[in-house]
């Protein structure tokens, strides 16, 4: 006989795969949220005390005898503890996110004013930590790519990617799918998987947020891009892009082919820098202005507005070099995506926390 | 990747600062004349989007090529 539920609001579901030393702050973030017994974590095969610290906080922990991945532990986890029709809504969060007490509140708002249920999903912003050059890179980074281009691409119908950290969706949502497990980026996949199906459209609001926390090393940094450029192309590969006759497509034509030009600019101007600069300085310096006064650094001093942190701003400089290896790593990704396809191979950036203004690594 | 692809953002970033501009104006024009009126013109509008959206991604085509 089908046992029948009355169906809940709002259930949390937290992936955790050796997250012993950021998990206890997401959870208690979480407990701001929802009550524990709308609390979940599935443990991914963790060998340390991800379970034990999940325990102490709610009764529904999953734990996985050995690694599956984040998206086939979702899935388990949605399955396993009957997610889809128990609830109304799943918010999956990850291990290393804090969420603002208002997220619920504002984008539910969304998602309950929706009488049609055209939006299968609502998107938060997300916003990282100023702590070192690389973390104030990514802050300025969020800004930019979610104040302008994420919010004209919710208007665009052709939102790219509804992030693993700030989407809460509908149940009723895995029930018709499950999250794809063949890329190394889920979200994305699951993001291309909706377009696609035509399972609902995407809302995002600038006014919920979630806390991340990003790569402190430039080796996690670089582990980090290139993981998710990888998965960019196998994304576009997977899904048919441009032939897909959505949006989606020509939004995905514009930035893959702003990406690669940009690549092969930034390599054009590498190579020939000595002779530019002997011969042509000029052909140098105009663009660099132009960058400079029209578009970096109004958005840099935005940045820095919204986030009341001058810190910032010290830190400019090494920014240039961020963007110069943003573009190279993607264009390596794309000539490596040609040979190659199945690299799923996926590993964890070093865990921090922050005690009084200092960083304490996990390792 | 949470919404552009290398922060370069050159064509993209002022197409998209284009789109949150007329979208902004439509809703301001939406709040002024009455649907009937204009339900026409934003029932095409889907189709112009996509139009004026294979602008810059044709010149970023040409670009790379």
């Amino acid at each position: 006989m089908k046992r029948c539920y009355s169906q809940k609001e709002l259930a949390i579901l937290v992936p955790a795969h050796n997250e012993g030393l950021v998990l206890e702050n997401t959870l208690k973030s979480a407990l701001n949220l929802v009550k524990r017994v709308d609390l979940y974590v599935v443990d991914d095969g963790s060998k340390d005390s991800t379970s034990k610290i999940a325990k102490k906080v709610t009764k529904n922990v999953l734990r996985l005898k050995t690694s599956q991945g984040k998206a086939n532990a979702l899935n388990l986890a949605i399955s396993f503890f009957k997610l889809a029709t128990k609830y109304q809504y799943i918010f999956p969060v990850d291990a290393d996110t804090e969420v603002s007490p208002n997220f619920l509140k504002k984008s539910l708002q969304i998602l309950k004013q929706d009488k049609e249920k055209k939006y299968v999903c609502v998107i938060g912003k997300v916003i990282g930590k100023s702590t070192n050059w690389l973390t104030s890179y990514r802050m300025w980074e969020y800004e930019v790519a979610q104040l302008i281009h994420k919010s004209a691409q919710a208007k665009e119908q052709a939102i790219l990617v509804c992030p693993g950290c700030s989407t809460i969706y509908r149940a009723s949502l895995f029930s018709k799918i499950q999250i794809p497990t063949d890329t190394v980026v889920e979200d994305m996949d699951l993001t291309f998987l909706i377009h696609r199906e035509k399972l609902g459209q995407i809302a995002y609001t600038n006014n919920a947020y979630v806390v991340t926390q990003d790569p402190y090393t430039l080796k996690d940094y670089l582990k980090q891009i290139k993981r998710w450029y990888q998965g960019y192309w196998q994304c576009l590969k997977k899904h048919n892009v441009p032939w897909g006759k959505q949006t989606l497509d020509l939004e995905l034509l514009l930035q893959t082919m702003e990406g690669l030009s940009g690549g092969l600019l930034v390599l054009l101007v590498l190579f020939s820098f000595p002779f530019i600069l002997y011969k042509q300085a000029l052909f140098l310096v105009i663009p660099f202005i132009l960058d400079l006064v029209l578009f970096f650094f109004p958005t840099v001093f935005l940045t820095v507005f919204i986030h009341s942190d001058l810190k910032i701003m010290k830190y400019f400089p090494a920014f240039y070099l961020i963007r110069i290896l943003n573009s190279l790593v993607f264009l390596y990704s794309f000539f490596e995506s040609i040979f190659k396809f199945n690299n799923r191979e996926w590993s964890q950036p070093t865990r921090y926390e922050i005690k009084g203004g200092r960083i304490c690594m996990a390792h | 990747m949470y919404g552009s692809l290398t922060a370069l953002n050159g064509i993209s970033f002022y197409f998209h600062i284009l789109v949150l501009i007329v979208y902004t104006v439509i809703a301001l024009v939406k709040k002024v004349l009455p649907d009937e009126k204009i339900a026409k013109v934003f029932k095409l509008l889907p189709l112009l989007h996509n139009f004026v959206l294979f602008i810059p991604a044709f010149i970023c085509l040409v670009l790379f090529v």
